[in-house]
């Protein structure tokens, strides 16, 4: 391997591609055989637009010399890349085939690990298998023989389970029996070294084979993993008579009160016609969730049993536990009716002590009348759309509100269910403008939040509401407030992501999520990859491969990567578009266009959609979701393709791929504007049509979008942000010589209002104070508004940060 | 409903609910992988029905078996505020004494952990479960980290200290590795050993 020149690194990440090229010419001259420069050489050219083609004629040529160096290769794959080539053979493939030394075939091995490719890792542990002689067993230590064979194994049913949707009907059969003959050459001796064995026995139909191994191997040592997939397997195979034993032992001899068990318990006795043990087996257990629950489940199988005693019995025991709604939503219905007589059975005689005597009412009340409303609206959903439903909601809270004080620090109440079921209701009811509906439940929640201070549902809520009313420094204050890091990025951080570029010329949380992925991922799961195959943690793998695939073809990765690009442009940087951004779009594309089913072959979308629902009833209301949506809605992956099409086409305008982003666009494009309950605003719409003009003269323009009236709208820095960038993409465009870009541009630049910046933080001021009156009032008069009694504090708190992130909004128009 | 499962890298991704809680720590993601990659069997969750997690043990073992040290210890314990109050954290703790005690896997002297001298609610609950407290761990909790004194073993800080508990397991027959009167031992963070 040559040195690497820290000269050469320089000018390549400086963007110098020519004088790169002359640094590399130099060193070429000085280390002629060395393969690692001509494959740089090829790098450089390869970055730079015009000199692709010449780029690819030297990969291509180095490639047929059959190089082996490890860098040498990875940097001829960054080549075909960026040149949109693929090779016949993976480049690591046809040199290891070539020269099948341990550490060439080992780096193959790496490269498929650090890149998620599991169909090459496959192939690379089983040439491993190949590669390690036995005069050198000994040497190689930590790679013995027999661990390699359980790593080429655990390829093989990686391959099938990851992979199934693209093996050949012939490989998914093969692929199992070679691995099979791994194991057994192996001999499996751990539980996780069965477990690959016991995977493949299943996949190559052997169960019976397999159910006795596992049952050998589960008399000698009681393992999770392994018991699970036995107890399945019975049930699978139709083994009840062993099913029912089985489970039977696990909860009666070991006392494992694991409701899978009980779940394969039920299925084994009904198909036995033996339920009635059952049902004693449950009477005779000691008191739990689990029994009383497998109760209902028992009921499932037989409808002569008293479900409405079931219910009764579990609602009395466990009413007060906040686990309540969560455990019975499963075994009830809508318009359940049995449900009801017994709610209103428990309800008459607590609902007293919470609603008369309010000093009186406990936590364990509290918490009863909570999963009572949860309930109620679970069966009767419609009951959303009536003001006594909120009324009652507000009015148990009220009741409930001296418990508040009560609260140790970092607990907090389920009192705030209430809240956030009512201002569900508020949205589905809402008569009054958006704005003023969202700025009615920020100060709801605000004054929930004050006394309940660690709920995170309605800090969820708040940075929502606070994005859509134009606030978003106060919303990034309250995602601080969550800590949220690391994993959570990925999952949470869309929240605050989808279009902020759109809102503020802030950065600082696009750069943690973007260094989430090229730091903590990138350095870390790999390397644990590594540690998980080095320990034989086999067990493990798929979840770790499958982890670190989800995040390097994450969602929110890419649009954050969007949203940076948007702010990249907006300050005149189009230098990190073009040597950083552009290639993670180029990514995306990639794995885009792929369209396929395996985890590796689409874009994974890692959001946490749910934790903002999980309260009330526990899942999407989706009427109080339509309205929520009527700004700034929650985007798809027909969004982000779309999004990122339209970038590629701007930046990426000599790609080979050039005319499938055009066709990709329109076919979007087409697909967006026509959509009645799009994910695209008017002012994203319009963008793209004027995009979608450039490329088409036949397609028109749409309508100029409009400025809301009101500053506290989400709209207002969003329009006149993408209507700016839209001018900066068509400048781009028209440099390109794109034709029709000049002629837009002119168009486009008459249509941007240039108001005084002074002027916007003016109007501002009196659209805080014009809402605050308007949000007294309505407290003070409306006969919803009075049933939250909001605190006065609260309100003037509340409004004294509205104010603060108001005016950084309009500072931040100023800087477009 | 509670069924308990192995817990995978891409359970992860379905945390939110517990790990947004204050009380519960976000790790780096090498920890968690390195949890599940070295002690495969120890790093399990607590399902719902539909097999959401609803709460997690991070635990492993170390120490040697010649000094009666070799053992199991709690990282990590933790339950989604959903499903508090219902003898969750039991069950997840008394899960792990079924794994660690058999001769098979691990065959552990006994189960420790540490906690805040301060958190009286997750000390009634160890002790419940048959935890003592074996010792007490002056300034474990970073007091002291940037004063270059030695932190002084009879100050004590109820704020930095740690509790180191322990619970014998079968093969502790003679509960040597427990002891009573464990909160008068004071040692400092460096002589923990095991």
């Amino acid at each position: 391997m040559a040195p690497r020149d820290p000269f050469i690194d320089t000018a390549m990440s400086a963007g110098n591609y020519s004088l790169a090229v002359q640094l590399i010419d130099k060193k070429i001259r000085k280390y002629p055989n060395s393969s690692y420069f001509y494959a740089l050489r090829s790098e450089a050219l390869a970055l730079q637009d015009d000199k692709k083609d010449k780029a690819l004629t030297e990969a291509c040529n180095l490639l047929n010399k059959c190089p082996s160096d490890s860098d040498t290769l990875s940097t001829l794959i960054r080549v075909f890349e960026l040149c949109d080539y693929e090779p016949e053979k993976d480049v690591f493939e046809a040199a290891s085939k070539k020269y099948p030394s341990f550490d060439l075939v080992y780096e193959w091995f790496s490269h498929s690990v650090k890149n998620g490719d599991i169909l090459q890792l496959q192939k690379s542990a089983m040439l491993l298998t190949k590669a390690v002689r036995p005069s050198t067993l000994q040497s190689q230590g930590a790679y013995s023989a027999r661990k390699i064979q359980f790593w080429a194994a655990s390829g093989f049913l990686l391959a099938c389970k990851c992979c199934k949707n693209r093996l050949s009907t012939a490989n998914a059969r093969l692929y199992p029996m070679l691995g099979l003959k791994l194991c057994q050459q192996a001999v499996p001796q751990t539980a996780q070294q069965f477990y690959v064995f016991c995977e493949l026995l299943i996949l190559v139909g052997k169960h019976s084979e397999c159910l006795q191994v596992l049952e050998e191997f589960l008399k000698k040592e009681n393992d999770l993993e392994l018991k699970l997939m036995y107890l399945n397997l019975l049930c699978k195979s139709e083994k009840y008579d062993k099913l029912l034993t089985t489970s039977r032992h696990y909860l009666v001899d070991l006392k494992e009160d694991d409701w899978d068990t009980w779940k394969w318990l039920l299925i084994a006795a009904s198909h036995l016609n033996r339920l009635p043990e059952c049902v004693k087996l449950i009477d005779d257990y000691p008191n739990g969730r689990n029994k009383y629950l497998a109760y209902l489940e028992a009921f499932k199988y037989d409808s002569s049993l008293s479900r409405e005693t079931y219910l009764k019995q579990y609602i009395t025991k466990y009413g007060s536990k906040k686990c309540c709604f969560l455990d019975l939503k499963q075994f009830i219905t809508r318009k359940d009716e049995v449900l009801d007589k017994v709610l209103e059975d428990v309800y008459e005689s607590t609902s007293g002590s919470v609603l008369g005597d309010s000093d009186l009412a406990s936590d364990d009340d509290l918490l009863l009348v909570v999963n009572y409303m949860k309930l109620k609206l679970y069966s009767h959903p419609e009951i959303m759309h009536c003001k006594q439903f909120l009324e009652q909601c507000c009015q148990l809270y009220a009741s409930s509100c001296h418990l508040l004080s009560n609260l140790q620090e970092f607990d907090f109440s389920a009192s705030f269910e209430l809240i956030i079921m009512a201002s569900q209701a508020m949205l589905v009811q809402s008569t009054s403008s958006q704005q003023d509906v969202y700025m009615h439940i920020i100060v709801i929640l605000e004054s929930a939040l004050a006394t309940n201070p660690y709920e995170f549902h309605i800090k969820l809520w708040l940075i929502a509401l606070y994005v859509k009313v134009n606030l978003v420094s106060r919303a990034e204050s309250l995602f601080e407030s969550l800590k949220v890091k690391f994993v959570q990025l990925d999952t949470l951080a869309h929240i605050l992501v989808t279009r902020c570029s759109s809102l503020t010329l802030k950065d600082t949380l696009l750069n943690n999520v973007e260094s989430f992925y090229s730091k903590n991922v990138a350095a870390e799961v790999p390397h644990l990859i590594f540690n998980c195959f080095q320990n034989l943690s086999l067990s493990k793998l798929e979840g770790f491969f499958q982890f670190e695939i989800r995040l390097e073809s994450s969602f929110t990765k890419y649009l954050n990567t969007l949203e940076r690009i948007r702010l990249c442009r907006l300050e005149n940087d189009d230098r990190s578009i073009e040597s950083k951004l552009k290639i993670e779009i180029r990514r995306f594309y990639k794995i885009y266009r792929k369209h396929g089913r395996d985890i590796d072959q689409k874009v994974n979308d890692n959001r946490d959609l749910t934790t903002f629902w999980d309260c009330g009833m526990h899942e999407k209301c989706d009427e109080a979701a339509a309205v929520l949506d009527r700004v700034n809605p929650v985007v798809d992956m027909d969004y982000l393709a779309l999004q990122c099409v339209a970038n590629l086409l701007v930046y990426d305008s000599k790609s080979a791929l050039y005319e499938e982003y055009r066709a990709e666009f329109a076919r979007l494009y087409k697909k967006a504007v026509s959509g009645s309950d799009s994910t695209f605003t008017e002012a994203e719409k319009w963008s793209l049509s004027v995009i979608a003009h450039v490329l088409d003269s036949e397609i028109s323009i749409r309508n100029t979008p409009t400025l809301p009236e009101s500053t506290l709208n989400f709209n207002f820095n969003h329009t006149l942000f993408v209507m700016v960038d839209t001018l900066k993409l068509v400048e781009h465009m028209a440099k390109t010589k794109r034709p029709g870009a000049a002629s837009t541009k002119k168009t486009l630049v008459s249509l941007i209002p240039r108001e005084d910046p002074a002027a916007y933080k003016r109007m501002s001021r009196k659209d805080v104070s014009k809402a605050e009156e308007e949000t007294r009032k309505w407290f003070k008069k409306d006969p919803i508004g009075k049933l939250f009694n909001a605190d006065a504090r609260v309100l003037v708190k509340t409004f004294e940060e509205v104010r603060q992130s108001a005016k950084k909004s309009m500072s931040a128009l100023n800087k477009v | 409903m509670t069924s308990i499962k192995p817990f995978h890298a891409t359970d992860l991704f379905d945390l939110n609910p517990i790990n947004l809680d204050p009380l519960t720590e976000n790790f780096y993601i090498y920890f968690y992988l390195q949890y599940l990659s070295d002690w495969p069997t120890l790093f399990y969750k607590s399902t719902s029905s539909l097999g959401t997690p609803t709460g997690y043990m991070l635990a492993k073992t170390e120490g040697q078996v010649a000094k009666k040290e070799w053992h199991a210890h709690i990282s990590a314990v933790t339950i989604d505020p959903n499903y508090r109050r219902i003898g969750l954290g039991s069950y997840l703790c008394t899960t792990l004494e079924t794994y660690t005690q058999d001769e098979k896997p691990y065959f552990a002297f006994f189960i420790d952990l540490f906690v805040k001298c301060n958190n009286t609610l997750a000390i009634n609950f160890y002790e419940k479960l048959g935890y003592s407290v074996y010792r007490r761990v002056i300034g474990y909790y970073g007091g002291s980290s940037s004063s270059l004194k030695l932190p002084n073993k009879n100050k004590l800080n109820d704020n930095t200290d740690a509790f180191d508990m322990r619970k014998s397991l079968k093969r502790d027959s003679n509960t040597e590795c427990v002891r009573k009167n464990g909160r008068k031992h004071h040692i400092l963070p460096q002589e923990v050993g095991f």
